[in-house]
């Protein structure tokens, strides 16, 4: 992708108390391209997201939406992104209606036509009237992606925008979605736990895990063109195995969560995979489990299901 | 300057099309007229203890009871039943929004922190001042209609104050101001447990009991309480009596104001800091 990305973030960390929730996460996004956040519950993708918007600080990094550098940069940019953050979390007590002039006014929208305009965009036109505390959750999933749109930002950011929709309302959410991106140009970045999603919706993908960025990259790079093999080592000696790892060429210890450990193989620096079992096994340390992760199904799956994995 | 008065025009349709909004000022619609119209039709046994009271020092002739002294206990509301309304609202605004996660929509736009705050305060303090003023006039109002004007007695700490109808009107009115700067530092403490909170539950569970216990320390007979009870808010609660004695005593309507202001100056600062510096994660 070339030209100036619309949005850049570098090194972002984040703790809260004593978890790590970000670490070192970078990644950019250019206009038109729509980019799939990935990962588990937990994993740090609502946090990332809550950081490019200024609701949450970080500790360290910076990042660039469109010509402002932040932290430091001017409010005024936010005019030109669009947002829906966990849910669509609007003003129950009001109509559709209101709640449009609302935000869209904040954003600089005062023009009816155009509330019309994307009221209809989102099938809601005629129960513009109605109180949103009367909607369905996909009824206020499309609210809430109206007023994200409604000012028609360069910059979109969807925080699982599919939540709560049945099929039917997901595909249009997708289409919806898909057409913003090529029609508009506008820069996308959506963030979901769901692969499938991810795999239909996104041009690019970023998996994170427990705050790190664990791949990042087109959907079939990632499948066919890994440089380095993913392993998951589980070991009552978890600890010690990291340390003994540690010191061997072309492996990296990703994570380590209790008896588990996340390993990067590189491929031709490091040991070959079949070898590994048998060193470790040879210095002493028992496993209880040793398995390629590297497929993103797998490597998504085994977080959403590891429970303290993915967290 | 433009989007900040949008901002507010934002926050005030919102605050003031919420239930707990519109109740509050139905519990004044409601409560007030009936207190009135109880006064009116069965005040004897209130103009009774009054005069039982007066009678040793004063020749009580007439009815001491009209439309003007009828507002003065009205008033009384002011202590704890206002606060509770104002704090109900106060403390809705920012945690309420916490919660319900409008929040951060709200903060995810254009607008600043800052900038959506203040709004947020104005409204605030507004509603206190709609509150208090909506209860006062619309008991002198109903008070003129049933019982008619008249001279107005109020009982201050140490004796008998004895206004004019002719003055009865203005210091009535600067007794509703005083009343809503009162009730402006609940609001402003309410908003600052606001901000720190993240429902709406507890910023007035907290402000109460700040209130009530303040009260307590403020009304009790405790010497080892005396160093404080002039910088307790609540101890300056009685500002809208002294404004109505005659003459009035400039001295500690002076103190009052000053503990007043500096505690709504305080704690909204305190808001303005802690607020922008705050994660939103809910």
């Amino acid at each position: 992708m070339s030209g100036t990305p619309i949005l850049e973030v570098d090194s972002l960390r984040k703790r809260y108390g004593r978890r790590q929730v970000l670490d070192g996460i970078r990644f950019e996004l250019h206009a038109g391209e729509i980019l799939g956040f990935l990962g588990a519950n937990g994993a740090g993708k609502s946090t990332t997201i809550r950081i490019l918007l200024s609701l949450v600080f970080p500790d360290s990094g910076s990042f660039r939406i469109l010509d402002q550098h932040f932290p430091g940069g001017k409010r005024s940019v936010y005019g030109r992104v669009g947002a829906l953050v966990e849910g669509a979390e609007l003003f129950e007590h009001l109509s559709a209606w209101e709640n449009l002039r609302m935000l869209g006014g904040m954003q600089g929208v005062r023009d009816p036509g155009r509330l019309e305009e994307v009221l209809r965009w989102v099938g809601l036109y005629d129960r513009r009237k109605d109180k949103v505390g009367g909607f369905s959750q996909g009824m206020r999933q499309r609210l809430g992606l109206a007023q994200a749109i409604l000012h028609q930002p360069e910059l979109l950011i969807l925080d699982e925008p599919t939540t709560g929709l049945d099929p039917a309302g997901m595909r249009e959410m997708r289409e919806g979605i898909r057409s913003l991106a090529k029609e508009s140009g506008m820069a996308v970045l959506f963030s979901s736990h769901i692969l499938r999603e991810v795999e239909l919706l996104a041009d690019r993908v970023q998996i994170i895990n427990l705050g790190h960025m664990v791949a990042e990259g087109r959907l079939e790079d990632l499948f066919e063109h890994l440089p380095y093999r993913l392993v998951e080592v589980r070991s009552a000696r978890a600890g010690e195995i990291a340390d003994w790892l540690r010191a061997r060429p072309g492996l990296e210890v990703l994570n380590r969560q209790e008896e588990r450990l996340l390993l990067k193989v590189h491929r031709g620096q490091a040991p070959e995979l079949a070898e590994l079992p048998q060193l470790l096994f040879r210095e002493g340390f028992p496993l209880a489990e040793f398995r390629a992760a590297d497929s993103l199904e797998d490597l998504f799956l085994d977080r959403t299901e590891s429970g303290e994995m993915g967290r | 300057m433009k989007l900040w008065l949008f901002q507010l025009a934002v926050e005030f349709h919102k605050t003031f099309r919420k239930p707990r909004a519109i109740v509050g000022f139905l519990a004044v619609l409601v409560v007030i007229p009936v207190v009135m119209i109880g006064i009116a039709t069965g005040g004897e046994a209130i103009e009774k203890e009054f005069a039982r009271g007066l009678s040793e020092q004063f020749l009580v002739l007439g009815s001491l009871m009209n439309g003007n002294t009828a507002t003065i206990l009205v008033l009384n509301f002011l202590w704890v039943h206002v606060p509770l309304l104002v704090t109900l609202v106060a403390g809705d605004t920012v945690a309420g929004e916490a919660a319900t996660g409008t929040l951060r929509i709200t903060l995810s736009r254009r607008p600043g922190r800052g900038l959506v705050l203040s709004a947020k305060l104005v409204v605030s303090l507004c509603y206190a001042i709609a509150l208090v003023f909506l209860l006062g006039l619309l008991a002198l109002g109903l008070g003129q209609l049933l019982m008619g004007g008249g001279d107005l007695m109020v009982l201050t700490g140490y004796g008998i104050s004895m206004l004019g109808e002719q003055e009865a009107f203005g210091r009535l009115l600067l007794a509703l101001a005083t009343g809503a700067l009162a009730m402006m530092t609940v609001a402003s403490l309410t908003f600052f447990f606001g901000v720190l909170a993240e429902n709406s539950l507890t910023p007035v569970i907290a402000a109460m009991a700040v209130i009530v216990v303040c009260l307590a320390i403020s009304g009790l007979p405790i010497s080892s309480f005396d160093w404080l009870r002039p910088w307790l808010f609540t101890s300056h609660f009685d500002l809208w009596t002294l404004v109505l004695e005659n003459p009035v005593p400039m001295d500690l309507v002076r103190d009052s104001l000053l503990v007043h202001l500096g505690y709504i100056l305080v704690l909204n600062g305190l808001s303005w800091v802690i607020f922008l510096r705050k994660d939103i994660r809910t």
